[in-house]
């Protein structure tokens, strides 16, 4: 008698000690209500809000910036004359740095998983919510690629689809905002006065953004940490690819297709008139819709002014690497924006199963 | 002859479990490959265990440095070991268990959530069959077993949350079949000093599970590393109910592996000393421990034990 009562005592301690009960299925698994199949949707480890994002960021000089390489990775957002840059180096901790530059806001989103950067505004509106958020690490992933939440709405949004995939924005397409992705010392030839992102982030010591958290994963094109729903092959899996995105189709752009020196390619996507600017020791691949303000075609080719410049067209206008007419008549102008970011090449194989290659 | 009796009983509870958790790192499922006995149960007689065990993970390794984490976790099991003694030479061990998996934030980062998850559920079960090479007698005092086994996926591994199948560290089962190899071997001193050491040492050969459940995919199976644990202990026997107890513990996993190919940040090597205290009884004995580890060397960056607490109670049963 005794046993069983040390038995019973010992388990009901045991049920005492649980503070929760098993997880419940208060949103989700109902693919009605998401857009992408739940059971492809996988929970990374952390949690929400385990990878913790950067609301309140600070930066610092490139004179102040000694915890970069120049080999290192940066994410570049322009906004008039500030230029701000994200090092990959912290974004690898945090995926996802909350800021305001002049009078945007914005969200400088980073996985990496599938090692793509997208820029998201923060500012919502649907029928019946509108206003300015931020946006957190919902801990959940998709074809390794993250899924952001908005503090908003709690609404769901896949990164590389551009989508919100779950919540009030369900379907609605993400406000994207252009990043550049390229190395420490691009950015430094580009834009001498950037401002970069400190690593003194009140979150981690500074030291502790000097070590990658996922080994070799970047470069070893074996390893993957989730399936993914299409395993494409037809190139190794952790290349850096550049991919574009029309409402038409897609197509994939590596450096392969550049020299050293500024190449530009003038191409259609599905009939969609688009300019490729990149250069491989440089380490950019940026894209435009290659359209004049009458919306015609135009041909561009590289220019031999200096940088930020990379492109000119044949009436004399010259485009900074944003795709901005920085001299010529058309001053002021811009090309207009692709839906178009560096990623490894697996991930736009998984969700854009049937991306072209250039 | 009551003098060999009493040494005899010394022997016996000389040599109760030491237990050894092999769970240290965000690992799936219940710690059972040293939950069990460290010795091997006399021929007719029956051991009863139930062992209660707090794992609190907060630590985060980047390597052998420690850095700073942003998350928690904590593992709590309930585990029931039986075994009998078939006769001088052989005996069997089976366990079975409940796990319980609670993870959270530290702190809120400004406006975020302090999100907080916990799963529960049966852990997996582990039969063992034990052979004595050398058995327990009074003048040597000295013992030498090897044992073999087979850890059943009795566990559930494809607990979801909201729909969304939670990371394996989540679950309570580990989903695959795992061979296990044991050995043991023990020193008793007596008369000369109430005390005693023992070595054991325990291999997980483990199998590959259907965690996505994905067909005709080279991503459906995941494998945790094949894990070694080594313990070498001491016990000291007081004239009281009170025995003591130290244990040194090397625990070496290899890397989990997905589609056939290595996991980043998964595996390592630890190394914990472990105190313990028993309380004898007439007809069972109680044991508290602590765990803590002094050396760590993780691949990669993992969340790690920080401490660990278990309670026991050990029954021995006569058929």
């Amino acid at each position: 008698m005794f046993r069983y009562g040390l038995f019973l005592l010992i388990l009901s301690l045991f049920i005492s000690c649980q503070e929760e009960s098993n997880p419940s299925s208060s949103i989700g698994g109902n693919d009605d209500d998401w857009l992408i199949p739940t059971n492809q949707i996988y929970d990374g480890g952390p949690g929400q809000d385990g990878i913790p994002s950067i609301d309140d960021p600070s930066f610092v000089g490139v004179g102040n910036t000694t915890f970069l390489t120049n080999d290192e990775l940066v994410v570049i957002y322009k906004e008039g004359d500030k230029v701000r840059a994200y090092p990959h180096a912290i974004l690898n901790w945090h995926e996802i740095v909350n800021d305001d530059v002049l009078s945007e806001e914005i969200c400088v989103s980073y996985c990496p998983l599938t090692g793509s950067t997208v820029g998201f505004d923060r500012n919502l509106s649907s029928e019946s919510a509108a206003g300015e958020t931020t946006y957190g690490v919902s801990g959940l992933l998709y074809n390794n690629n993250l899924i952001l939440y908005d503090r908003l709405t709690e609404s769901y949004w896949s990164q590389m689809l551009m989508k919100s995939v779950h919540g009030e924005f369900l379907g609605e397409d993400a406000k994207i905002v252009p990043l550049i992705e390229t190395t420490f010392a691009t950015l430094k030839k580009l834009y001498p006065g950037v401002e970069i992102l400190s690593n003194q982030t009140g979150i981690y010591s500074s030291s502790q953004y000097q070590t990658y958290p996922y080994g070799d994963y970047k470069t070893n094109n074996n390893r993957l940490l989730f399936p993914v729903t299409n395993d494409d092959q037809r190139l190794p899996r952790k290349d850096r690819v550049l991919g574009v995105v029309t409402d038409q189709g897609s197509k994939a752009y590596t450096f392969d297709d550049f020299q050293n020196s500024i190449n530009v390619i003038n191409d259609q996507i599905d009939g969609v008139p688009v300019v490729i600017a990149g250069s491989r020791s440089m380490n950019f691949m940026v894209a435009y819709i290659r359209q004049d303000a009458d919306g015609n075609a135009i041909e561009l080719q590289a220019t031999d002014a200096q940088l930020p410049a990379v492109m000119e067209d044949a009436g004399g206008n010259v485009y900074d690497i944003f795709g901005n007419i920085i001299d010529g008549p058309d001053q002021g102008r811009s090309l207009q924006n692709t839906k178009s970011f560096m990623a490894f090449w697996f991930a736009w194989g998984a969700f854009y199963p049937d991306i072209e290659i250039h | 002859m009551r003098v060999y009796a009493i040494l005899l009983i010394s022997i016996m509870f000389g040599s109760m479990p030491y237990p050894s958790y092999s769970q240290a790192c965000c690992s799936a499922g219940t710690p059972l490959l040293s939950s069990m006995d460290v010795s091997t149960t006399p021929a007719g007689s029956g051991h009863l265990a139930v062992t209660y065990v707090y794992n609190q993970l907060q630590d985060v390794f980047s390597g052998s440095e420690k850095i700073e984490g942003f998350r928690q976790r904590l593992s709590q099991s309930l585990i029931w070991e039986l075994s009998y003694g078939i006769n001088q030479r052989w005996s069997v061990t089976g366990i079975f268990s409940w796990q319980q998996q609670t993870r959270r934030l530290n702190s809120p980062n400004q406006q975020q959530s302090l999100n907080r998850l916990t799963t529960d559920g049966m852990g997996d079960a582990l039969i063992l069959i034990k052979y004595n090479i050398l058995p327990l007698n009074i003048i040597q005092q000295r013992q030498i077993a090897l044992g073999a086994g087979l850890k059943l996926p009795t566990g559930k591994s494809n607990l979801r949350d909201r729909g969304f199948l939670l990371p394996a560290d989540m679950q309570p089962g580990t989903g695959s079949w795992d061979g296990v190899f044991w050995a043991y071997l023990y020193q008793g001193f007596l008369p000369k000093i109430t005390a005693n050491i023992f070595l054991n040492t325990s291999f997980r050969l483990n199998g590959t599970n259907n965690r996505y459940g994905l067909e005709n995919s080279d991503f459906s199976g995941y494998r945790f590393g094949n894990e070694w644990v080594v313990n070498v202990g001491g016990a000291y026997r007081t004239l009281s109910r009170f025995d003591f107890s130290i244990v040194a513990r090397y625990r070496q996993t290899a890397m989990d592996e997905f589609g056939g190919v290595s996991v980043s940040n998964t595996g390592g090597r630890w190394l914990y000393v472990s105190p313990g205290v028993n309380l004898n009884f007439s007809q069972f004995s109680l044991r508290f421990s602590g765990e803590w580890p002094v050396y760590r060397k993780l691949n990669g960056v993992q969340l790690t034990t920080s401490y660990k607490l278990d309670a026991s109670i050990f029954y021995q049963l006569q058929f």
